[in-house]
């Protein structure tokens, strides 16, 4: 029981970082109907940053944050820019490929100037460990938590509230229709890319810290499609709660199950239960259905 | 566009319909057939070696254009079905003993069926919903079964092949090998230009097209869609089959997601829905990280030995492939077919533009 209870909360507060991450890949289909191949490389490169900023330039810990944060942004204008814009109305494979040769780019300009060795964070946000009745939390996993939460409610006003939240589902509703009421879809376009890079650089914080930096954290990118999937493409609600199912499941497979059939499940788990849902569900949970006319 | 030549006209529906509008054309065809078998006896042993692995990849490439080119259902498997269809090949030729010509139908039977098995899923999912389906199918089968099933695969161990015999010789020299893969390669390409002339091709390309209009004009969606993923699966298993023979090691990180990706490059990049256009393809996406190693290699000799290489060389691939792939989907959506043809066209009605 308490193995059990070790295994929940520890997959509540990985699924809340899944969660954030997903949000801006669920966040770019919906406003672009892109399929983001790249978000993975996006935490990947997102946690180099900080490590760099933080390490290698010895920066204070404010400062390298915002560095980090805004390079992020950067990055995700740029990319919309200046790949994904000309590809606007192009089948959805190209915009799928797209994203595949992106993160195929920024693997190896990782790789020329980190390496592929192993780093760690140094350690800078204070010590909160969490004793849950029986269970122990480590500092990183509370912190990646709370932040994750807050970032979801902070992006959830967002979409409520925001003149640019509200115009950003106009637009992800019925682009034709939000551009002539004024809507600069392009700017929204840039928006959601930008706000992808920034989860994912806040993601890559927290598990770089839960784990270790290095080249292969972008295969984290490839739980973010369960996540998404699972909860329906299109659905920010879905994405939250398919992280926290997949992050849930993912750890009590692993502690379950791994014994029995060996450690490879654990990375697998997450598919076969979305390959079972969308057996039952073809869009997801929560997905819209499309309809579609002749 | 293809232009004839002026006074070139059909008298018949048969000849309206054959596969060479030409007769020049047919002796274009031979002839570059012959300079294919003449091709090892004219090369190295290294570029030998690559002509291989290019033609190995023609057929998967092919296997990748059915079900993405001509049917529309994206396919982020294509790495596990060949990785099936190769330790199809590997455990029969070790542990039962067969001869080549059972091993590679029966690599690509195995294969076809896994095809079909995680293809079922493509009956109620549509574009990213299935991609995701098959990339579930892609990890599942890499890097779960293939390496669990370690009493059957050897795990994560290579398991070794000999290489196919024939009349009791075998095929130990690179440059026997190639005719056996030249073979099936012009039997698949054959086999597929033929396909796209029948019922079940056009059907493809309806489903395709409009899949819902397709189901209103009869046409069974999942017979068809079913039928598509088996065929691209033969195809991919007998690629595997042969990657089993030719590198006589058959080990799981051969068949991973990279694997698949690289396939979905090489019809992108060559040209969705065009045998050519795979053919294309293929040759690009292997001969690239080829050119891009001999680059490190001119690159190294240049700037002095302090700076670190090592690691610079499968960042460059990395680098190479994602730049080539961006260039192309926005300068040439249509891929290097499409080049092709305009090169062609101009070429033909040269010295006027159009």
């Amino acid at each position: 029981m308490e193995f059990f209870l070790h295994l929940l909360v520890l997959g509540i507060a990985v699924g809340a970082i899944y969660a954030m991450i997903a949000l801006g890949f669920v966040l770019i289909y919906k406003s672009t109907k892109v399929l983001n191949f790249a978000q993975g490389t996006l935490v990947m490169i997102g946690a180099f940053m900080v490590y760099a900023f933080l390490s290698q330039f010895s920066l204070p810990v404010a400062v390298a944050l915002l560095l980090s944060l805004g390079v992020a942004v950067a990055l995700g204008f740029v990319i919309e820019r200046v790949a994904l814009r000309p590809l606007i109305g192009e089948p959805v494979l190209s915009m799928i490929m797209i994203t595949i040769g992106l993160a195929s780019l920024l693997r190896g300009g990782a790789i020329v100037v980190w390496t592929t060795e192993n780093f760690s964070l140094p350690k800078v946000l204070p010590e909160v460990s969490l004793h849950l009745g029986p269970v122990f939390v480590s500092s990183p996993y509370v912190w990646g938590f709370v932040i994750s939460v807050v970032m979801l409610l902070v992006f959830g006003l967002f979409f409520k509230y925001a003149k640019l939240g509200v115009a950003m589902r106009a637009v992800s509703n019925d682009q034709l229709a939000a551009m002539s009421m004024g809507i600069n879809v392009r700017w929204v376009f840039a928006l959601s890319w930008v706000i992808a890079a920034v989860v994912a650089t806040v993601g890559g914080l927290f598990l770089g810290a839960i784990n270790i930096i290095n080249i292969n954290l972008e295969f984290i990118g490839l739980k973010v499609f369960p996540v998404a999937i699972l909860g329906g493409l299109d659905s920010i609600p879905g994405a939250i709660l398919g992280g926290l199912i997949i992050g849930v499941l993912e750890n009590l497979v692993g502690g379950y199950l791994s014994p029995i059939m060996g450690g490879g499940i654990k990375a697998v788990a997450p598919f076969i239960i979305l390959l079972m849902i969308l057996l039952v569900k073809p869009y997801g949970l929560f997905g819209t259905r499309e309809v579609e006319r002749l | 566009m293809s232009h004839l030549p002026c006074g070139d006209f059909k008298r018949s529906y048969s000849e309206d319909e054959g596969i060479f509008p030409t007769n020049f054309l047919k002796i274009v065809t031979i002839a570059f057939l012959g300079l294919l078998i003449a091709l090892p006896w004219l090369l190295s042993g290294y570029l030998v070696y690559l002509t291989i692995l290019i033609l190995i990849a023609v057929v998967g490439a092919l296997g990748m254009n059915i079900i993405t080119g001509y049917a529309g259902q994206i396919s982020l498997g294509h790495g596990a079905f060949i990785g099936v269809g190769a330790y199809t090949c590997g455990i029969l030729a070790t542990k039962a003993g067969m001869p080549f010509w059972v091993t590679l139908p029966a690599s690509g039977i195995m294969s076809a069926i896994a095809g079909v098995i995680f293809g079922l899923p493509s009956l109620r999912l549509k574009g990213l919903y299935l991609a995701m389906a098959t990339l579930a199918a892609q990890l599942f089968l890499a890097d779960y079964l293939f390496i669990r099933l370690d009493w059957l695969t050897g795990g994560a161990a290579a398991m070794l092949v000999d290489r196919p015999g024939i009349f009791g010789f075998q095929l130990k020299d690179d440059r026997l090998f190639y005719y056996l893969v030249l073979f099936i390669v012009v039997v698949a390409v054959f086999f597929m230009i033929n396909l796209f002339r029948t019922k079940t091709g056009r059907a493809f390309i309806a489903i395709r097209d409009r899949d819902i209009a397709a189901e209103l004009i009869g046409i069974n969606l999942l017979r068809y869609k079913l039928t598509a993923f088996a065929i691209s699966s033969f195809y991919a298993g007998v690629a595997g089959a042969l990657i089993a023979y030719f590198w006589t090691v058959v080990s799981p990180e051969a068949f991973g997601l990279s694997i698949s990706i690289q396939y979905l490059a090489m019809v992108i990049v060559g040209g969705l829905g065009s045998v050519r256009g795979s053919v294309l393809g293929a040759l690009f996406m292997i001969l690239l990280p080829e050119i891009a190693k001999n680059l490190v290699k001119a690159l190294a000799s240049i700037i002095p030995p302090a700076v670190p290489i090592g690691n610079i060389f499968p960042a460059l691939e990395l680098v190479l492939f994602g730049l080539v792939i961006i260039l192309f989907l926005i300068l040439e959506p249509e891929g290097l077919n499409k080049m092709w043809r305009s090169l062609r066209a101009s070429i033909t009605l040269w010295p006027f533009p159009y």
